[in-house]
């Protein structure tokens, strides 16, 4: 199981990476990251709420209301372009950090 | 999902009621909903179900940033040493639940103990003295059904006793709580206090009223047995419905004790175990002491005074042991 302090880079990153596939709304990315990840990661709900809260205020993913379901309307968020870009960096930061870690990563 | 209803209300209490903070709260809320259908549709039970959501919901401090309220969050209190085991959440409610089933089916238990003696009093005033075989067949039935009653009461006893003692480490050892659990726990309890004063109340009123019908017995129906009979059964059987009040009201409330750990239940207090074992003497000498007198006297109507007197001497001699432990 994976600390969310440890993680906490890459909250965004997660989250972006399942929106450019489909809008999709709270529930669903946090259960599709807990799938992908195989269990080894299970992002807490206050989490996955400020990452969302976060990235809609830098304009990386913007917030519309979906179809009803219960007789409530559900929240959807959706990547913009700024957002795709901000991903972009990002997973050029992670194959950078991948890189100079190993590095000091060996056996004993 | 009133349970996860209840706990986010609680987490939010106390926190300023921007847009902001209501958009975060209802967002919270869908999260949460949506994964308890979820984990219901997989099957889990509602308490898994409740445990599963509110163990993976995370803390207000995230959040403080993001909303401005970093001053509102209460920073987590430290205790003395970290080996204190915290509960679960799904723990709580699981030992509130066993605690409220538990405390039904003591009281009925002891309704059961006293009311045993209801039946015999009838039979045995309808039939009347003498040796006629209806006079003794009813001593007989009597005997056999108020055996009967007082068997299965003790079997409620023991066998929920054996199933509550898997929680008696919350009385014995220390633990701790987090905060949002221990919130949800003081909010619950607030909630059940007036219940519990009705209840106290009420079970007092009817043990004072069940004194009535033998005045009214008395006073139309002068010295007859069977009106008599029907008085006393009455009495018995309006103090056992008060006293069922007090014990299934007073265990829960205790729970919450427990929870909390207040009153008896104070950290420190864990040690008086020497006045346990006292007290389990005492009262076991107070039963023996008032099944003899009441058999021999044969004055039920009478005897039953020894409680509330032994109840009282007790309190004494709780005090003073107290007093002397306390060096």
């Amino acid at each position: 199981m994976i600390s969310s302090d440890v993680i906490r880079g890459y909250n965004d990153t997660m989250i972006l990476y399942l929106l450019l596939e489909k809008p999709s709304y709270g529930y669903e990315v946090s259960k599709q990251i807990r799938e992908l990840s195989q269990e080894k990661y299970i992002i807490k709900e206050t989490t996955l709420y400020s990452a969302f809260n976060r990235l809609e205020k830098n304009g990386c993913i913007e917030s519309f209301f979906g179809d009803e379901t219960n007789g409530k309307r559900r929240t959807y968020y959706r990547i913009t372009d700024p957002g795709v870009e901000y991903y972009r960096d990002k997973c050029k930061e992670w194959r950078l950090i991948q890189e100079v870690v190993e590095k000091f990563i060996r056996s004993v | 999902m009133d349970i996860i209803r209840t706990y986010l209300d609680n987490m939010f209490m106390n926190l300023p009621k921007t847009d902001e903070v209501e958009k975060a709260k209802k967002a919270l809320l869908e999260m949460m909903e949506d994964k308890y259908h979820e984990q219901k549709e997989a099957g889990k039970t509602e308490n898994e179900a409740v445990g599963i959501v509110i163990s993976e919901f995370g803390n207000l401090e995230e959040l403080a940033e993001e909303l401005g309220i970093a001053s509102y969050i209460r920073p987590e209190e430290h205790r003395e040493s970290g080996n204190y085991r915290q509960l679960s959440f799904e723990e709580v409610r699981t030992y509130m639940e066993e605690n409220m089933k538990f405390g039904a089916k003591i009281g009925i238990g002891v309704m059961l103990c006293i009311c045993s003696m209801i039946v015999w009093i009838l039979l045995e005033s309808i039939a009347g003295n003498g040796d006629g075989i209806l006079s003794n067949s009813a001593t007989g039935i009597g005997l056999i059904v108020m055996l009967l009653m007082i068997a299965s009461a003790v079997g409620l006893f023991i066998y929920n006793g054996m199933k509550q003692s898997s929680f008696e480490y919350l009385k014995k050892e220390p633990f701790c709580l987090d905060y949002s659990t221990e919130t949800y726990v003081r909010e619950d309890k607030k909630s059940f206090q007036p219940v519990f004063t009705v209840c106290i109340t009420l079970g007092v009123i009817l043990c004072i009223l069940s004194l009535v019908p033998i005045f009214i017995s008395e006073m139309i129906f002068a010295e007859s047995v069977i009106p008599g009979a029907v008085a006393v059964s009455l009495m018995f059987f309006l103090v056992s419905i008060g006293v069922f009040l007090f014990i299934f009201s007073g265990v829960r409330y205790s729970s919450y004790q427990v929870l909390l750990q207040e009153g008896e239940y104070q950290p420190k207090k864990k040690k008086y175990k020497s006045l346990e074992a006292i007290s389990s003497v005492y009262w076991s000498i107070m039963v023996c002491v008032y099944l003899f007198w009441s058999f021999s006297s044969g004055n039920w109507g009478f005897t039953w005074v020894i409680w509330p007197i032994a109840g009282i001497f007790y309190g004494v001699i709780e005090s003073i042991i107290k007093a002397i432990m306390k060096d």
